[in-house]
């Protein structure tokens, strides 16, 4: 049975948006370097961070962009979308504890190729931007929303 | 030889250095990552519903293969001390839980002025395909940076 | 298709004295699924009000856990993927607790070419440089395709 609701090309529209916040927590750092191996000091080592710019243990950058599939891939366009590619530009970073919103807009659709561009934006608590980028993904086609749906 | 936690500093790269990470995506990676991101996509977490698209199973989150790039920055090139500021992906073909996927990562051009390099980005499976490519910017590690503790 | 070929130095290409560290700051997730992929649910590891009572007075790290560090050097970075661990001994010194940052050392302190056998010293040392935990272990380094 599923729960989430399908939305095909025909649902979405120019400045749709769609959002999702979650603090990041040190479980979360320390999990995420686990999955993917990476240990480099400055998210995993307070002593090393302090002798940084930064001071503190930085969230992996990757790891608040992958919010971004969340959205898409759970909320919206929701299951069955297939995101494409995604480009990343970090303004700022954002520390163990942050909580960061990610929120996307609908820029441009194309109806032929069943393309969906997408604009992010990552913000922390204090309204900082410290993400953005351009996304394009393929929302779930008719036939396959009837197959979803059933 | 002494060797120590630490990056390279831009002086030690060159164009044209690679490095390569490869990694059998388990369930229990999947499975961790969906808890951390929130992205419980029906298409990775429900077998039912992913057996109803094209892909027929479920498939590994794009984004934690993308997130590979980080384990090569973070640990090897540049390493310890490297941050990002821009990536670039598109994903290709899907990759399943129980694939063994690598990725290599080669630096294509250096900026000095604004301590960056630019990274070529390429994930393959175990059968040779492509699964993801991209394009990343990265900061290494400035001198100054370090473990001041790291004991004689 | 062929993966890149991963392999540690081996033991042609080590020297006695060659030495490698690793630092980490020891969280209490990292405790709590040490933990639970161990079994070991000792209260001095996951209960606070009990570990009150004791000489430590807080929650500490396994310390295997701390060990693991060593077995991660060994493993990752000297001598590197493709090493054999054979033995080892640790004698714990001082706890480590939730949020301490724990630099482990690897020293290769014998040879024996012949056997492909390396003897390394170990140690853990925390944030205040108060050494947590000394070692020494055996190895066999990988070994290179002719």
């Amino acid at each position: 049975m599923v729960q989430s609701k399908v939305n095909t090309i025909n649902d979405i529209n120019i400045g749709d948006t769609a959002s999702y916040t979650r603090t990041i927590t040190e479980a979360d750092v320390y999990q995420y370097a686990g999955i993917i191996g990476d240990y480099n000091p400055i998210r995993v080592n307070e002593e090393f961070a302090k002798n940084t710019v930064y001071k503190k243990r930085l969230a992996h950058g990757l790891l608040y962009a992958s919010f971004i599939s969340k959205i898409v891939g759970t909320d919206f366009p929701g299951p069955g979308t297939i995101h494409v590619s995604q480009e990343m530009n970090w303004t700022k970073h954002a520390y163990i504890g942050d909580t960061v919103t990610t929120r996307l807009e609908v820029t441009k659709i194309d109806g032929k190729t069943n393309k969906v561009w997408i604009d992010v934006v990552c913000k922390n608590q204090n309204d900082e931007i410290i993400l953005t980028g351009e996304g394009i993904i393929m929302p779930p086609t008719k036939e396959m929303k009837g197959d979803l749906e059933s | 030889m002494n060797i120590e936690f630490k990056g390279k500093t831009i002086d030690k790269i060159k164009v044209g250095d690679t490095a390569y990470f490869a990694k059998t995506i388990s369930e229990s990676d999947v499975v961790q990552y969906a808890g951390i991101t929130g992205d419980v996509n029906p298409v990775i977490v429900d077998e039912e519903f992913a057996a109803k698209t094209h892909f027929k199973k479920p498939v590994v989150h794009g984004m934690l293969l993308a997130s590979l790039f980080s384990n090569v920055v973070g640990t090897k090139l540049p390493g310890p001390g490297s941050v990002h500021v821009s990536y670039k992906v598109s994903f290709i073909n899907p990759v399943y839980i129980g694939d063994t996927v690598e990725i290599k990562v080669e630096v294509v051009e250096i900026f000095k002025e604004t301590n960056s390099v630019k990274m070529d980005v390429e994930l393959m499976n175990q059968d040779g395909v492509q699964v993801m490519k991209g394009m990343g910017v990265v900061m290494p590690p400035t001198a100054d940076m370090g473990y001041e503790k790291a004991k004689a | 298709m062929a993966f890149q070929e991963i392999l540690g130095y081996s033991i042609d290409e080590l020297n006695e004295g060659d030495k490698a560290t690793f630092g980490k700051t020891i969280t209490e997730t990292d405790i709590y699924l040490f933990a639970s992929t161990t079994c070991d649910f000792n209260p001095a590891h996951v209960n606070e009000a009990y570990a009150k009572g004791t000489f430590f007075k807080k929650r500490i790290a396994h310390g295997m856990l701390t060990t693991s560090l060593i077995s991660n050097i060994l493993g990752t970075i000297l001598p590197g993927p493709g090493t054999i661990f054979v033995s080892q001994n640790v004698k714990f010194l001082a706890p480590v607790y939730i949020g301490d940052t724990i630099t482990a050392e690897v020293t290769i302190t014998e040879l024996n070419r012949e056997k492909n056998r390396a003897i390394f010293a170990a140690q853990c040392i925390n944030q205040d440089d108060v050494v947590v935990l000394k070692g020494e272990g055996m190895i066999m380094p990988p070994k290179k395709k002719k």
